[in-house]
């Protein structure tokens, strides 16, 4: 359950909506250098659990220790409307206190937006919208990328690219956790769990190629 | 440049910039206020109204149309800057959150969003009065300018209240216009004959109003009556406090980055042996320390212990690990 390399430890998270237990036990841990995905049906938690691991919400009982920074990139994209891409980047580069904006500028080619730098948010298209969102919670190069269902709107290519880009991370000795309802997805992580009436069970996956 | 300040700096550009982009407080000003201004002009009778100015105790006989620029300009820079910053607070829950969770000082944003809430204050009932100016010169231009950005920065603070506690961008429009024209009603001899009654005190509007007749038919300033303005303005920002407060609550901080010596000098972490044995560890919780030393469910001493970098493990020194809660005796 514990090791030096982990990064993330989930102990007994419980959460109730009045009468509804949402989350009854849930433990794992996230080690360095692991793709894992949390895999559930619509309803099942997953997007509460994120919020709980994320800091979100507070959880009725139990354990959520981060080792590192958090990267947390929200299901509905969490921008403001009235500024542009540029700017964004910019508040966020002082909220994270980074010296400079390259790994941002970096990630925006890679995902391929570059000409929307100076477009309002609102003008956006929703996969744009979800770009920024996505690189929002991975300019300051966090230690711990909690990702819930990033990809939506993604065009095919977009979608590849994230799994690539998923993958460096991954490479780099980043710990991430993706949250999806789609189960061929499965196939692209080192490890898969499934969250059903409020407990995660360890579920196989195939070995990836990377 | 300190990095309190930058982290403010950069805050109340962003707060200005998206208040300058609301396209709905921009046609306002440019279309509203002057129509308004310029209607009440073409339109309103000059016959006296009386008007009890509280400044003095006396009640002054005064022009219905004059009475009227005054009323009018507080209703528009009411409605402008409480939609504005409705709009404003509606829209930024989430993102705020957002920010504070990335590391944003939440004293510095609070602090970025006040200053933007004066600045456009300062801007509207400016251009507010600038226009009363060309139809009408009250005796006292700095106090009518003064009574127009106070209820500015009055409704200003109730738009925040409202984006906190309404669910929709029309209720939210709605109830600014209601409570506008309400308070505005109540308040204007033109409207209302009894506006001398007592319980006008109470009304957002009344320091504002009070000011607004003591700068065009006087020339006296109503200090008492404009001390109403802070109370409701107070009032106001404690809601908002509390309500940024809670909406951008973060509960799991994030720990200190893992460099490659702390990596390095990892050492295996123990394992207690059998479920319930007892786990001794102290447990820093949001700066205070307490000591979860009694029978410890395993997972529960298990997740404290896996959380024990490495440097810390090894003198069994008090951790920083953030336990959300312990329901003690759960199991």
């Amino acid at each position: 359950m514990s090791s030096q390399n982990s990064t993330l430890y989930v102990a007994d998270v419980r959460k109730a909506f009045g009468r509804r237990q949402v989350l009854d036990r849930v433990d794992f841990t996230l080690e360095r250098g692991e793709l894992a995905g949390i895999v559930g049906e619509n309803g099942a938690g997953k997007t509460t659990l994120l919020r709980i691991l994320a800091g979100e919400l507070k959880p009725d009982h139990g354990w959520v220790i981060p080792r590192g920074r958090l990267g947390y990139c929200p299901q509905r994209t969490v921008l403001n409307d009235s500024l542009t891409v540029a700017q964004h980047l910019r508040y966020f580069q002082r909220a994270y206190q980074l010296e400079d904006l390259h790994r941002a500028h970096e990630l925006v080619e890679r995902l391929n937006f570059t000409q929307y730098r100076a477009s309002r948010v609102r003008s956006l298209s929703g996969g744009t919208r979800q770009k920024l969102n996505l690189v929002i919670a991975l300019m300051h190069d966090p230690a711990v990328v909690l990702l819930d269902e990033p990809y939506q709107g993604f065009d095919w290519e977009t979608y590849l690219h994230f799994w690539e880009l998923a993958g460096e991370l991954r490479d780099a000795g980043r710990s991430l956790l993706v949250i999806s309802h789609l189960s061929h997805d499965i196939d692209r992580l080192d490890t898969g769990y499934r969250l059903a009436n409020g407990v995660v069970t360890p579920m196989p996956v195939e070995a990836h190629a990377g | 440049m300190t990095i309190g300040r930058r982290f403010y700096r950069t805050a109340t550009g962003f707060e200005l910039v998206e208040h300058a982009r609301n396209r709905l407080a921009i046609i306002l000003v440019a279309v509203f206020v002057p129509v308004w201004i310029t209607l009440i002009d073409l339109m309103m009778s000059e016959s006296p109204l009386p008007f009890r100015y509280r400044g003095s105790g006396e009640e002054l006989h005064v022009n219905g149309q004059h009475l009227t620029f005054i009323s009018g300009g507080l209703n528009a820079v009411t409605l402008i800057v409480g939609f504005l910053m409705f709009s404003v607070t509606y829209r930024s829950g989430p993102f705020d959150r957002r920010l504070v969770a990335a590391g944003y000082p939440r004293p510095h944003l609070l602090a970025a969003k006040v200053t933007a809430l004066f600045a456009s204050s300062v801007v509207v009932a400016a251009y507010t009065t600038a226009m009363v100016w060309v139809y009408w010169h009250p005796q006292q231009l700095w106090l009518f300018a003064l009574g127009m950005f106070t209820a500015a920065v009055t409704y200003g603070g109730i738009g925040i209240v409202l984006g906190v506690l309404l669910r929709g961008e029309l209720e939210g429009m709605f109830a600014i216009i209601m409570i506008s024209l309400i308070d505005v009603g109540l308040e204007s001899p033109v409207v209302n004959a009894g506006s001398d009654n007592d319980l006008v005190r109470f009304l957002p509007m009344y320091g504002s109003m009070q000011a607004g007749v003591g700068a065009g038919f006087t020339r006296s300033v109503p200090w008492q009556q404009l001390a109403a303005v802070p109370v409701w303005w107070a009032v106001c920002a404690v809601i908002g406090l509390v309500a940024f407060h809670v909406r951008t609550r973060v509960y799991t901080k994030s720990g200190r980055p893992v460099t490659a010596a702390m990596a390095a000098a990892s050492v295996p972490i123990p394992r207690p042996v059998a479920p319930g044995e007892a786990v001794h560890v102290s447990v820093r919780v949001c700066g205070e320390t307490c000591v979860a030393t009694d029978h410890m469910p395993l997972y529960q001493g298990l997740a404290v212990l896996a959380a024990l970098s490495a440097e810390q493990a090894q003198d069994h020194a008090e951790q920083n690990v953030y336990p959300l809660s312990i329901r003690r005796g759960a199991n």
